[in-house]
């Protein structure tokens, strides 16, 4: 039950919130030829990796704006939020080893219980 | 207006409050737009409700505001302010005085017993006088308009029953 | 085993006797006993028999970790497998054992005893497999679940439960010594603090045991109740006792179960069990630790307990369940039990200890010396026999030597390890103590802070500093706290996991998990089969999977499994510690949230003339709508449906459609953001007038359908399916949020604002005529498709003149508030006409005629506009819109797509079913190619027989042909493709 801190109503509880999928997909202008490939990916094709994530959420059960912000995927830890009209952050700037396909956080991950 | 509830520490009443949804985009021309239809600046911070003698202007979202008219006005005077809001192009008003059901709720226990339905973090530090907040309360809706003497509980009207139903088994169970 | 009473004890209400029934014998205890220690009292040790043999089992512990005594409470709040050791008697409670028939004392099940040494671990995978599949099913799986499980549920449940949710700033989950002094340090800060005991009083190791002799140079209790009473008067700290904390999730949200009938029966009608739901800043763990066990051969027999909860029996509940038990340990951990025992004028049979004469504690061999205790050090118990209860045991002393010695109780102690399950819940990590020999919470994940016996400290002489340290970032006052211990020793452990059997015998029964009935040769049977993988390891054996998740002995077992791996055990690892902590019931998990509060039922402006007049609702997504209206109660659904439609086609019907979403979109650039959303074109559309529209999934697929209404360029009302109205909505402010920005645009829904009233039928102008007396409806001021507002008694109304059902047809828009007067208006001056209301079953099957499709029945998400005969929808000058470019695809632009047809029985009597295939053989002969499905079919009386629609592939161009629908009873029955329309192609009746 995570906590989601949405940039207009502050932090809430994950229930109140609705996922949106990957973040920064641009919808290809449908007034100009787009290749089947281009618009397959666009409609069917979202990155998933392990790892920090750039994502979109809806606060469904609140104000009903989207906002996106930054997920470690791998521990499941919302690292930033932040509105539309924001720059999206350098993930650069966050501590995170985990390198998509594999590759275990250091703590977080829920999958053992020693350390390593 | 109806009693809902009466117990130790908390009052439920519920009623009809007369009401418009207001888009817009929060600029200067927006609020000008307002204050002359108004005599009342919308506020600017989010979540935060100013009042005057005749309107309760809350923000919800930085598009949104709710016009709540606590003492009521006459149809016709209410559909003339509509129409001079939507006179702008760049506001949309919408009447939801139908929409919705109000419980006004009083008492001690009010937090007490809305935390039986709710996650919502109502302690004066999280949630202060003359906010508003949207959130899920009893699986339904709601908005919460923290007023000065009173909390005042929104849902659109076709959850009413259903929500006055689970107020009532909040403060019995 | 001859317990006695230790009448000074103070929790204990000697003078308040409580009766009540174990096995259907009654026997006497006192307020404030658990099952356990009243069951004790009465020298009663048998309470259960053990899940997989069957074997006599008796009360191990005295806490939550009890896997043995598991108890079925005769009553209609209670659930099965009740720990006796926590659960308080109330006067009359009636108590049965489980697991056992027909009784206790003589188990047919021991039987499995006999055949144990088939029952070994991985014995479920190995076998029930064959002599053919059919045994499973009607043989073994029957057989099993007959015999599976240890209690029974009640047949009559009538538990409540509610929920509490809680924001604060810290929650201190366990209010024992440390639990208490962090509690203290609290009091009159900026801090919105939650102490939370799982006990009905406060206290932990103070009222458990006699370790401490003096705090801050008071007697422990009175200590005890000075700090509980400054507690309970600060205005910032609050106490939850009787609330056990089972969940630790991400990010600091903590779920406890309080029990609201400790020590009492509880009243029907009131809340026995709240779940409290805890969001919490800072969680500070001082939950103490856990005692755990030791294996040997028969280490479970009745008569066998921890030693700290013999101690705990003592202080705790006033009670020695022996006059003389005997001690085995291998840690200083019992020495406490020693003094407690002597201190009570009693004293242990012998004391048996693993470990040399050097590292013994000189405190304890002089309370032995001194007391003329038999001592073996060096020595280990080979084993414990008896018949159904413990009767002698068998020590191993330092020269090597058997000695037997006979008892009635055995005290084991093999380390404690502290309860680290909320912190690895919370993804804390653990590390292992190789001194200690235990795992201790070691890098923390979320803000979590271990205190005390919780986060490894076994000896008193950190209690302030470690306090002090952690709590610093909090800014409140430093302890100093004073304490006088009465056994004075540094915790000392010499590792021992199990001792190796006397003889070898397919019989010897050393047990690493009791409640599941695992032996330590289950685990090395397991290893060499090749699960030496812990995760693997428990599931093969099932250790450690019962109820009690193994509390008392997993430890034990990675022990054992590092030594026959010769891996270290921090290598071994440990399996994934799983809330919740203990169990709980599915009716705490729901609390209020069940029966008519299940989920929110939304009611129309309408509704309350629905119910009187006969209706029979159906549910469309949380909504109640009126299926159909029965006029008594003798007419069955069939002749009211019938009836209705008839009634529509002939004068006139009424239809509440409220329930449809309304949305109203205004801006600069509305007309734009349209013309984006929907397929359609709205650029040349007159103002006042309305078009039916499809919106479209990026996909290309149907998403929903409406009526878009027109007011300006800059002004549109849409409507939705009621199914859609949120989802197009929010598909709308989706696009408009993260797509478009730049387009100025506002939605807001309007469903609730207006009622709906669809009224249809060839007498629906005289109806309208009369109930609008102000108001043109002639054909040439008020043209099929367009709208129009209007003020009724000073009501804003608006009316557009649209139909789903094929006939003349108004929908009115009003106010809620106000819509049930001009309801019943509407429907009294309708009476003449003829007006009757109708449901959604009747109007599902009017445009059905029309061949209208309903998305959701005839689309599911696959199906485009081209599919369903709707290609003059698309805008086809338009740029772009949702979904454009997908109806290119090379999927969407295939020949054999499935498309809309209409389907009708080709002999006229036949009957057509919702869901059936098509296909082009009258035989069925599997593999059977199918061509499509019936989505909609009903009984038409216009028409005198069953019609449907289908979506088939290759549809449009099979319109004229014939093929078959396969029945449920594998047959087929011949039908026609045909147009979907069946009645009013040329649509005269709408127009005019």
């Amino acid at each position: 039950m995570l906590i989601i801190n949405c940039p207009y109503c502050g932090p809430r509880d994950q229930s109140e919130f609705s996922n949106g999928g990957e973040a920064h997909v641009k919808r290809p202008d449908g007034s100009k030829e787009i290749g089947d490939r281009e618009w397959g990916e666009y409609v069917f094709i979202r990155a998933n990796p392990k790892g920090l994530f750039y994502e979109r959420w809806v606060h469904t059960h609140g104000c009903r704006k989207w906002f996106n912000c930054v997920r470690d995927t791998s521990t499941d830890e919302i690292l930033v939020t932040y509105r539309l009209d924001e720059k999206k952050p350098n993930l650069n700037n966050f501590k995170s080893v985990v390198k998509t396909p594999s590759g275990e956080p250091e703590v977080g991950s829920g999958n053992f219980t020693v350390e390593k | 207006m109806t009693e809902v509830i009466r117990s130790d520490g908390i009052e439920i009443k519920k009623k009809v409050i007369q009401q418009i949804l207001l888009r817009g985009s929060g600029d200067s021309k927006f609020n000008n737009h307002i204050n002359k239809s108004l005599k009342l600046l919308p506020p600017s911070d989010n979540l935060r409700i100013i009042s005057n003698d005749n309107y309760t202007l809350a923000k919800m979202s930085f598009d949104q505001w709710n016009l709540i008219f606590e003492k009521e006005i006459e149809i016709k005077k209410l559909n003339k302010i509509l129409d001079d809001l939507n006179k702008s192009p760049l506001i949309l008003a919408t009447n939801i005085s139908d929409s919705q059901v109000f419980f006004e709720i009083q008492g001690k226990n009010s937090f007490d017993i809305l935390n039986k339905l709710t996650h919502f973090d109502f302690r004066e530090k999280s949630f202060k006088k003359s906010t508003a907040a949207q959130t899920l309360l009893a699986r339904v809706d709601c908005s919460i308009f923290n007023l000065d003497l009173k909390l005042l509980l929104s849902c659109n009207r076709s959850f009413a029953d259903y929500l006055e139903d689970r107020l009532i088994d909040a403060v019995n169970y | 085993m001859k317990s006695i009473n230790l009448k000074e004890n103070q929790f204990i209400q000697f003078h308040q006797k409580i009766s009540f029934k174990f096995d259907g014998v009654k026997y006497f205890g006192y307020k404030g006993d658990t099952i356990a220690s009243a069951l004790l009292r009465n020298n009663i040790n048998l309470v259960g028999r053990s899940f997989k043999y069957h074997r006599p089992r008796g009360i191990y512990t005295c806490g939550i970790e009890e896997p043995n005594a598991l108890v079925q409470i005769i009553s209609e709040y209670s659930e099965p497998n009740t720990r006796a050791t926590i659960k308080k008697i109330y006067e009359g409670m009636e108590i049965e054992s489980q697991n056992r028939w027909p009784s206790l004392e003589n188990d047919f099940g021991s039987i499995n005893n006999l055949f144990s040494p088939i029952f070994t671990a991985g014995f479920y995978y190995k076998t029930f497999m064959g002599p053919h599949k059919k045994f499973w099913k009607n043989l073994y799986e029957p057989l099993i679940r007959r015999a599976a499980g240890l209690g029974k549920p009640p047949k009559d449940f009538k538990g409540i439960s509610n929920h509490i949710h809680h924001n604060v700033d810290v929650t201190i989950i366990g209010g024992g010594l440390n639990g208490l002094l962090a509690a203290k340090s609290f009091i009159n800060s900026n801090y919105d603090v939650l102490l939370i005991e799982f006990e009905d009083r406060l206290g932990g190791i103070i009222n458990n045991s006699n370790k401490i002799s003096l705090i801050d140079n008071k007697e422990p209790k009175d200590w005890l109740k000075e700090t509980i009473q400054e507690i309970e008067e600060s205005k910032n700290v609050k106490i939850l006792k009787n609330t056990l904390v089972t969940t630790y999730n991400y990010i600091n949200h903590l779920i406890a179960i309080e029990d609201r009938f400790v020590g009492s029966k509880p009243i029907e009608g009131k809340v026995n069990s709240t779940l409290h739901k805890i969001r919490t800043g800072h969680t500070i763990l001082c939950n103490g630790h856990i005692e755990r066990f030791l294996s040997f051969q028969n280490n479970d027999l009745p008569g066998i307990m921890l030693s700290s909860s013999f101690e705990k029996y003592m202080c705790r509940y006033g009670l020695s369940p022996s006059k003389e038990p005997v001690i085995f340990s291998n840690n200083s951990n019992s020495n406490s039990l020693v003094y407690s025992l002597i201190k009570a004028g009693l004293k242990p049979k012998a004391y048996i200890d693993s470990r040399s004469g050097e590292e013994i504690e000189p405190n304890l061999f002089d309370l032995i010396r001194k007391n003329d205790v038999p001592l073996y050090t060096n020595s280990q118990i080979k084993g414990a026999f008896g018949n159904k209860k413990i009767e002698k045991i068998l020590v191993e002393d330092s020269s090597g030597a058997l000695n037997e010695i006979k008892c009635d109780c055995l005290c084991l102690s093999g380390g404690i390890n502290p309860d680290v399950h909320l912190f690895t819940q919370s993804k804390g990590l653990l590390d292992w103590d190789e001194k200690d020999l235990t795992y201790k919470p070691s890098k923390p994940f979320q803000p979590t802070i271990t205190l005390g016996s919780a986060s490894g400290q076994f000896n008193f002489d950190n209690l302030n500093s470690e306090i002090n340290e952690k709590l610093k970032t909090f800014k409140v006052k430093k302890l100093d706290v004073k304490l006088e211990l009465n056994t004075n020793t540094k915790y000392n452990i010499e590792k021992l996991w199990e001792v190796s059997p006397q003889k070898k015998s397919l019989w010897a029964k050393s047990f690493i998990d009791l409640q599941n009935d695992v032996t330590t040769k289950d685990i090395r049977q397991a290893i060499t089969e090749g699960f030496d993988r812990i995760e693997h390891l428990k599931r093969y054996t099932t250790n450690s999977m019962g109820t009690d998740q193994g509390k008392i002995s997993s430890i034990n077992a990675l022990g054992i499994v590092s030594d026959l791996l010769d891996k270290k055990v921090n290598e071994v690892g440990t399996t994934i510690y799983r809330p919740p902590y203990a169990p709980l019931s599915f009716s705490a998990i729901a609390g209020r949230n069940c029966y008519e509060f299940y989920d929110p039922e939304r009611k129309s402006p309408i509704h309350s003339w629905h119910i009187k007049n006969g209706a029979i609702f159906e549910d469309v997504g949380q909504w109640k709508r009126p299926w159909y209206f029965q006029i008594n109660k003798d007419e069955s659904m069939h002749d009211a449906v019938q009836r209705e439609s008839k009634n529509v086609r002939e004068n006139a019907g009424i239809l509440d459609g409220s329930t449809l979403g309304k949305i109203e979109i205004k801006g600069e650039d509305a007309l734009e953001f349209m013309n984006l959303i929907y397929t359609n074109s709205f650029t040349k559309m007159k103002q006042g007038s309305a078009r039916y529209a499809l919106m479209l999934g990026e996909d290309g697929m149907v998403k929903d359908d409406g009526i878009i209404c027109k007011i300006s360029d800059q002004h549109f009302i849409a409507t939705t399916t009621t199914g859609g109205a949120a989802t197009v909505l929010g598909c709308m402010e989706e696009y408009a949020q993260t797509e478009w920005p730049n387009l100025k645009v506002f939605m807001n829904s309007i469903t609730e604002q207006y009622a709906t009233f669809n009224i249809s039928g060839p007498k629906t102008r005289e109806i309208m005529k009369k109930a609008f007396p102000n108001i043109n409806f002639s054909n040439e001021k008020f043209p099929f498709m367009t709208f129009q507002f209007h003020e009724f008694n000073g009501i804003p109304i608006r009316i557009l003149r649209a139909s789903f059902t094929g006939e003349l047809g108004y929908e009115i828009y009003i106010p809620s508030n106000s819509a049930p007067k001009i309801w019943d208006n509407i429907q009294s001056l309708g009476k003449e006409f003829g007006l009757a209301p109708y449901g959604t079953e009747t109007m599902h099957l009017l445009r059905a005629e029309k061949g209208y499709i309903i998305v959701g029945q005839d689309t599911d998400g696959s199906i485009t506009p081209i599919d369903l005969g709707l290609s003059w929808m698309i805008g086809k000058s338009k740029k772009d819109f949702l979904g454009k470019r997908s109806l290119t695809r090379s999927d969407t632009i295939r020949e054999d797509r499935k498309q809309l047809v209409g389907i009708i029985p080709s002999n006229k009597a036949d009957k057509l079913e919702e869901g059936q295939h098509i296909i082009l053989d009258k035989e069925i002969k599997s593999p059977v190619p199918m061509l499509g499905h019936i989505t909609s079919c009903y009984y038409s009386s216009t028409l005198g027989h069953d019609f449907a629609l289908a979506v088939i592939k290759n549809g449009h161009s099979m319109i004229g042909t014939k093929a078959y629908a396969s029945t449920s009873s594998m047959s087929t029955t011949g039908v026609d493709i045909v147009k979907p329309v069946f009645y009013d192609e040329d649509n005269k009746r709408l127009v005019s």
